[in-house]
């Protein structure tokens, strides 16, 4: 009984086994990434002049608001809202869907899935680098806005970290909520058409369109349901210092309780797709 | 090393005809098509064998090989690799194994080959010291030193083909899954990767399934062969054994001096099958065990040139193959319908 045991590493020695080869992991694939990204430099940039819209309704609102506040809101309330809202949407990009679904469909798939590692991860270290390499020309572009603007958004430290949070949990939301969608390519022909009809739905309800505290109050209410006000919404709001301190827990909480549901809606339908996957094509 | 029985894979096919009218139907009511890929094989591979995997297109030879390497899900069947159920894809199965797809790449295009190996080497967990010796080894079998630091997008086939094989054998797999692997190579870099993987085989007893269209490879790498068709196997023994089976007779190549006549042709006739003729070439089948008197014999009737021995290729052994097991196979299946 002894004998054996005695071979075997102990708990301790395999957590520090699993968190070394963890973190090499990490490195290894950021690095990777990082220089395939790299490769893809002036892509970054179109996809991100593509990412334009929400400034495009900033001036609509803002040619509203000319005659004065709308429902509250303010010339420099619409340029605050939309200039912070650009940067979240831009730090929240995921195209999983674009990727998986050709990969899964033209078997472009089976490489990655030789690997001892989940394809989960190569989409991760792929979409964490475009956000790396993102981060410091929105701070430019922002500061550059902002500057025109002659104002700048109320900045303090401790929002600032509740903030970086909250965008890390709308990235994940969005993130895992992508990888569903993409999964689907193993059942269907076409699960872009799903990725469009999110998107209309997260155009509409996350607050890109219109900020949300404009919408009659029973919509505002049946949208606080659904996750569209936490992955957009929510992070602005917390940005610009305009929720209390419940109301920040609450939305970290609801936002948790999206990312746990999509990461297990997501490992569910994976692990169903697997089965099914080579059925179509590959 | 290698277990199935009674492994079978059937597609769901969404069946649609061609033309708008057709897709419309499609629409309203799908209709499904199901297609028995792989029915029913059982085999078993011991360790260090090096087993052919033959069959023509669409046969099931990557179908199979996928559900071995456990992309592909079964659809009835046992099946057990290197200890493990392939298709729980548990970490420590897929670090044993390994599957090369000439005609798929796990390298990244846009990078040098080196920095896809770094990446393998963490995700296989492989520790710095045992990376640069495995490293080293291959560096020096496949000579790719110089070529692993360039650019994958500018590597000819070859030079990519050889970093493929790298890349997958880093992580040192008891069991390799080569699908294609020599496929659009030149006959120089076939015999490379040929000796390349014998070389493996021999250094670290790992055990091999190849498929290859290429008959010369699985002629100079493997002792037996699986052979499947329509979804069957319809062989599995010694390549020698088929041969000897299949192909009773060695082939001789005739270089005469003069062209021969008609009377001539027929005088040889009885030697054995004249398979062609071209100008100053005989092509001849004649039975191998007749082969030492029948030379002596021609050589003193016939103003003979040259002479060349060789076996039937196997490319004419499989078609003998398919040609006694094919219709046998109709009947039976006939019969249990």
């Amino acid at each position: 009984m002894l004998a054996p045991q005695t071979k075997k590493p102990s708990a301790f020695a395999r957590l520090y086994q699993h968190l070394y080869w963890s973190l090499r992991k990490s490195l290894a694939l950021g690095r990777f990434s990082f220089s395939l990204t790299l490769n893809y430099q002036a892509e970054i940039i179109i996809w991100m002049i593509a990412g334009l819209f929400p400034l495009v309704m900033m001036f609509v609102w803002l040619s509203l608001a000319s005659e004065g506040p709308v429902a509250g809101y303010s010339h420099q309330d619409f340029i605050n809202y939309y200039l912070i809202l650009f940067f979240v949407r831009q730090m929240t990009v995921v195209w999983l869907v674009w990727e998986m679904d050709p990969e899964i469909r033209l078997g472009r798939l089976s490489p990655l899935l030789l690997k001892p590692l989940s394809p989960y991860w190569w989409h991760f270290a792929n979409h964490v680098t475009d956000k790396v390499i993102r981060l410091p020309i929105l701070l430019v572009f922002l500061t550059l806005a902002f500057g025109l603007a002659r104002q700048f958004p109320p900045f303090e430290v401790l929002n600032l970290f509740i903030f970086l949070l909250s965008l890390s949990l709308a990235f994940l939301m969005r993130f895992n909520l992508g990888f569903c969608i993409g999964s689907l390519a193993f059942w269907l022909h076409q699960a872009t058409s799903f990725e469009h009809l999110f998107f209309s739905l997260y155009t509409v309800f996350s607050g890109v369109l219109a900020p949300i505290d404009l919408f009659p109050p029973l919509l505002r209410q049946l949208i606080s349901f659904s996750p569209f006000p936490y992955m957009i919404n929510f992070p602005v709001k917390v940005f610009l210092g305009e929720l209390s301190f419940w109301q920040i827990v609450q939305g970290l909480l609801i936002q948790l309780f999206w990312v746990g549901f999509f990461a297990l809606l997501k490992t569910w339908l994976w692990r169903k797709g697997l089965r099914h996957y080579g059925a179509v094509g590959a | 090393m290698i277990h199935v029985k009674g492994l079978s894979k059937v597609y769901q096919i969404h069946k649609k005809e061609a033309g708008l009218l057709a897709s419309l139907k499609a629409f309203a009511k799908r209709h499904y098509e199901y297609i028995e890929a792989v029915k029913s094989i059982s085999f078993d591979i011991a360790q260090g064998e090096i087993v052919g995997f033959l069959g023509s297109n669409g046969a099931g030879k990557t179908t199979t090989l996928k559900m071995l390497a456990g992309l592909l899900y079964p659809s009835t069947g046992e099946l057990e690799v290197a200890g493990f159920q392939p298709q729980k894809r548990q970490k420590a199965f897929l670090k044993s194994i390994t599957l090369v797809m000439g005609q798929k790449q796990q390298l990244s295009w846009d990078l040098a080959a080196v920095d896809s190996f770094l990446v393998n080497q963490a995700i296989y967990e492989i520790p710095d010291k045992l990376y640069q010796e495995r490293l080293a080894e291959l560096v020096e079998m496949l000579a790719i030193g110089k070529v692993m630091k360039q650019q994958v997008r500018k590597m000819s086939l070859g030079e990519r083909m050889k970093c493929e094989l790298a890349a997958a054998l880093l992580h040192q797999p008891k069991v390799l899954f080569l699908d294609e692997p020599t496929i659009g190579l030149d006959v120089n870099m076939q015999e490379v990767v040929r000796h390349f993987v014998q070389n493996y085989n021999e250094r670290y007893g790992a055990t091999i399934m190849l498929t290859s269209h290429y008959m010369a490879d699985v002629t100079a790498l493997a002792k037996r062969i699986i052979v499947i068709e329509q979804g069957n196997i319809i062989f599995d023994g010694n390549l020698a054994k088929l041969i000897e089976e299949k192909a009773p007779q060695k082939r001789l190549k005739l270089q005469v001096e003069h062209p021969l006549d008609e009377q001539a042709l027929q005088h040889l006739a009885h030697y054995g099958k004249v398979i062609e003729q071209q100008g100053l070439e005989v092509q001849l089948d004649i039975p191998r065990d007749k082969v030492a008197g029948m030379v002596a014999k021609l050589l003193q009737n016939f103003a003979i040139a040259d002479i060349a021995i060789s076996d039937i290729p196997l490319e004419a052994v499989m078609g003998q193959l398919f040609k006694d097991t094919l219709p046998a196979k109709d009947e039976h299946v006939s019969a249990s319908n």
